[in-house]
């Protein structure tokens, strides 16, 4: 399925997908935190999904410009969805951050997956802050 | 003439919320600070606490390695997002100097290594809520 993109053309969108409520609420903080350095864009969007599948809805409805999955999501897991996401057109380069308990047996899954990073849980923010900034460098340089 | 007895209720209680992966530091710290005279609410994970419940305490006590997420980093949100004025602590097994940056750089109170005891932590506490 397509993506419409182009009303969206000056938002920065990220989508995070993360079923337990405090890690969300946690990581939605720094999301904000993040989208507020980020300069030459209209507006921030930030999607949330807390099953696989909701996020895959949104990501077919929204285009993301940096996508967040925790691995152990209901439904479809995060790895899973990265394979998806990499088989549609708009979400070949996307950055996609995994994050994740069980060490290096899903990193090693979300890598070969189609994931452009990994992160253990728990993920101190300054972290996530750091690999958001990298990775926003990553997609711009990208268009 | 008539008398009429007032009477009063005895304070409620302060509570203390503490946030620790562990169930047995939780256990303690209720026995503990229950015995202290104070109300205590436990969470093993911050996901089973609310704002309302972060806002009415009267002090947090907050574990930093957690299964999920760090402590400093729950501070920061609890004083950021849900506005908890409170006092706040950080309590853990790390070593106190990284402990007092984390609790300095997260915007709590102070920090108490477990090593110390809870008696640390009950001194710690005290002295914040007798402050004016």
């Amino acid at each position: 399925m397509d993506v419409e993109d182009s009303d969206a053309a000056r938002s920065f969108c990220v989508l995070l997908a993360e079923d337990n409520s405090f890690v969300s609420e946690l990581f939605r903080y720094a999301v904000v935190r993040f989208q507020k350095e980020l300069v030459g864009y209209e507006s921030h969007d930030l999607l949330t999904a807390v099953t696989g599948q909701e996020a895959l809805r949104m990501l077919q409805k929204r285009r993301a410009d940096i996508v967040i999955l925790d691995h152990y999501l209901p439904g479809i897991t995060g790895c899973a969805l990265v394979r998806k996401l990499r088989a549609m057109p708009n979400y070949q380069r996307t950055p996609i951050l995994v994050i994740s308990v069980g060490g290096s047996e899903i990193r090693q899954e979300a890598i070969e997956a189609g994931a452009t990073h990994f992160m253990d849980k728990p993920v101190q923010l300054s972290q996530l802050l750091d690999t958001m900034r990298s990775l926003a460098s990553k997609e711009q340089a990208c268009q | 003439m008539s008398v009429t007895a007032i009477t009063r209720r005895p304070p409620r209680p302060r509570k203390i919320l503490a946030i620790d992966d562990s169930k047995t530091v939780l256990a303690s710290l209720r026995r503990a600070l229950e015995q202290a005279g104070f109300a205590v609410q436990t969470a093993c994970d911050p996901s089973e606490i609310s704002a309302q419940d972060a806002q009415t305490a009267a002090a947090v006590v907050v574990d930093v390695q957690m299964e999920h997420v760090f402590g400093d980093d729950v501070v920061a949100f609890l004083r950021d997002v849900w506005k908890v004025s409170a006092p706040i602590y950080l309590f853990s097994s790390l070593p106190i100097e990284d402990l007092n940056q984390r609790a300095r750089s997260a915007g709590a109170n102070g920090a108490v290594c477990k090593s110390d005891g809870i008696d640390a932590l009950l001194t710690q506490l005290n002295i914040a809520l007798q402050a004016p």
